[in-house]
């Protein structure tokens, strides 16, 4: 994916999505832009060279921290519930033109409200002294991570799994021995998550959006560098009559 | 060649004189004292680089200074004009004047105590030297359209953002948009440069970056940073900064560093790693621990996000930063004003009344 669409797309979601975004979160895709600019300028000047530590020379893109994530507002109520979301990512290229090398989206849904937070029947004391040693301290409820397979690794090259590494502190509940499965799912960018998140969380904010030409245009541009080839293999293997998971397997 | 500034006082008197020779005793201004034409006077051959008039001229006219300004920026529209009053003037105009000057802002560029020339010296003839400067750029490059003013101020990696800011036209009659020298002048002083979110002075550049403003000026950061910097017309005495070309630089330097994650994390430990910097963070005025991230409006110091409120102090465009306001401020400051904040967080205020100093925990 060429730079100026990946810059257009971060600066998009800032713009479109604004009325949906904590404040703190525009700071965090001006991050992600300088982080784009800068380390595709070291890795042109420098793919050549080997004599360069570091990372930088070896790969390009832009890192959403876990740290410091891109939050959202605190949706309207659905159910009695007040939702939490944020995403991180990391996304890697080498040529501009290529698929990305690394591709990594994970979506958190949290809650700060206590009597969604701790399940008196479930939770252990260590739980609710933890939630509520600091006022609004909030927890996952659930996370998504959608990734592109490492090289060698078993599974769909491209695929979800929900759950996935926790940090202590989310207090995830979920058997951390347990291997997740891996979902076949189509590759998830940037853009196309931010989309995601608004249709879900945000309906009626996502509907006075969602026709707005520059906000069309900067979708269609992810869809195309992001769907079009998996969903052209999807069709091509059915209509083959050909076993789709496998096709979608990671190869060894 | 020296700034050329014609000064109309109707007290020509030793004070006035003084005044005046203080202003040129860098040798970069020229200023001519003259009295105000009893009539408004039509153009004639080649104005001053600046104007400065006094606002009140009622010993000589029937008019007040911003009467002859305003006819001037008319006659002249490309040149700068500054307003000079007295404090017992201002206080005499009484509230509606009072305001009517202060929204006139768009007739005169800037308006100024003469009770603070003696210690604001430096920083007036740099300003007189700034307006003057900076017209002759503005008029120089006949701005007509967005692409010749990003040229000029050499926005290019801003360019995304200052396009939604509201353009600096003037409506002309029969509603034509226009670009005029004085519409951006005023545009680039008192929304580009004045709000942080573009561009940043170094206290707020310093936050975002994770550094302490002392550890800033240091020039083993400057160096890193000096591609950065707004030089650009209409620059005053205090410098500002490129917001994206800021975190560019500092990425960069993170990148080579091998560091990764939030650039107010990573390019310190980067200027550490490779420059050999003692690194300070920013600490918050509320909790007196580091790293505090944002700036209080009111007080002027970094605070953590978590120990601020938002703030509306004014009309910056939505493409600013937003204000915050330390909790610190709300307790202490008799400028905090209660008025300018949301629903939300006015409904946090008695609980930020009852909050322990960080101190006593």
């Amino acid at each position: 994916m060429r730079r100026h669409q990946i810059i257009r797309g971060l600066r998009g979601v800032k713009k479109h999505l604004d009325g949906i975004l904590k404040e703190d979160s525009l700071g965090v895709i001006d991050d992600a832009v300088a982080y784009v600019e800068s380390s595709f300028e070291l890795y042109s000047t420098r793919k050549h060279q080997t004599h360069h530590p570091g990372i930088a020379h070896t790969h390009w893109g832009f890192t959403i921290p876990k740290d410091r994530p891109l939050r959202f507002r605190q949706s309207g109520e659905i159910k009695g519930l007040r939702p939490l979301v944020d995403i991180h990512c990391v996304f890697r290229w080498l040529e501009e033109e290529a698929p990305p090398t690394k591709q990594t989206v994970a979506i958190r849904i949290w809650t700060e409200q206590l009597d969604r937070a701790y399940r008196e029947e479930w939770d252990s004391e260590w739980v609710l002294g933890t939630l509520t040693h600091a006022s609004g301290q909030p927890r996952v409820m659930l996370r998504f991570h959608f990734d592109k397979a490492e090289a060698g690794q078993s599974g769909p090259k491209y695929h979800l799994q929900i759950g996935g590494n926790a940090s202590p502190e989310e207090l995830c509940w979920h058997p951390e021995e347990l291997d997740l499965p891996r979902f076949a799912f189509s590759p998830m960018d940037f853009v196309l998550a931010c989309q995601m998140i608004a249709s879900n969380f945000f309906p009626e904010y996502y509907q006075s959006i969602r026709d707005y030409p520059e906000w069309v245009s900067i979708v269609r541009a992810s869809q195309e560098q992001f769907l079009k080839n998996y969903y052209q293999q999807c069709v091509g293997t059915l209509t083959d009559d050909k076993l789709l998971l496998d096709s979608l397997w990671n190869p060894d | 060649m020296p700034a050329k500034v014609v000064y109309f006082d109707d007290q020509i008197d030793v004070d006035t004189k003084r005044l005046v020779d203080r202003l040129q005793l860098s040798g970069e201004i020229k200023c001519d004292l003259v009295p105000p034409p009893e009539r408004l006077p039509d153009q004639e051959g080649e104005p001053p680089d600046l104007f400065m008039i006094d606002q009140d001229l009622s010993h000589a006219t029937g008019y007040a200074g911003s009467t002859l300004a305003e006819h001037i920026r008319q006659t002249y529209p490309d040149s700068p004009i500054i307003l000079i009053t007295r404090r017992p003037i201002l206080a005499d105009l009484g509230v509606q004047r009072r305001r009517h000057l202060s929204e006139s802002i768009r007739v005169f560029d800037e308006l100024i105590l003469k009770e603070t020339f003696e210690d604001r010296l430096k920083s007036i003839q740099s300003l007189v030297l700034s307006l003057a400067e900076g017209y002759r750029v503005l008029r120089n490059t006949q701005i007509k359209n967005w692409d010749s003013l990003v040229a000029l101020l050499d926005a290019g990696d801003e360019e995304a953002e200052l396009r939604q800011v509201i353009p600096p036209l003037s409506i002309e009659d029969g509603g034509m948009s226009t670009w005029t020298v004085a519409s951006t002048a005023y545009w680039i002083r008192h929304v580009l440069l004045q709000f942080p979110g573009i561009t940043y002075d170094s206290l707020h550049a310093a936050t975002r970056l994770g550094l302490s403003i002392d550890l800033f000026w240091l020039d083993a950061v400057q160096r890193v940073l000096e591609a950065s910097r707004y030089e650009g017309p209409l620059e005053g005495p205090d410098p500002r900064w490129w917001k994206s070309k800021l975190l560019k630089a500092s990425r960069t330097l993170a990148l080579e560093a091998g560091v990764d994650g939030p650039i107010n994390l990573a390019f310190p430990e980067a200027l550490q790693r490779l420059r050999g910097v003692d690194v300070k963070p920013p600490i918050c005025i509320w909790d007196g621990t580091p790293v505090a991230d944002r700036v209080c409006f009111v007080l002027q110091k970094p605070v953590k996000s978590e120990h601020s409120l938002r703030y509306y102090p004014d009309n910056r465009p939505a493409v600013m930063d937003a204000a915050r306001v330390s909790f610190k401020a709300v307790r202490e400051s008799d400028d905090f004003n209660p008025d300018l904040l949301d629903e939300e967080s006015l409904s946090l205020l008695p609980e930020i009344e009852k909050l322990e100093e960080p101190g006593e925990k």
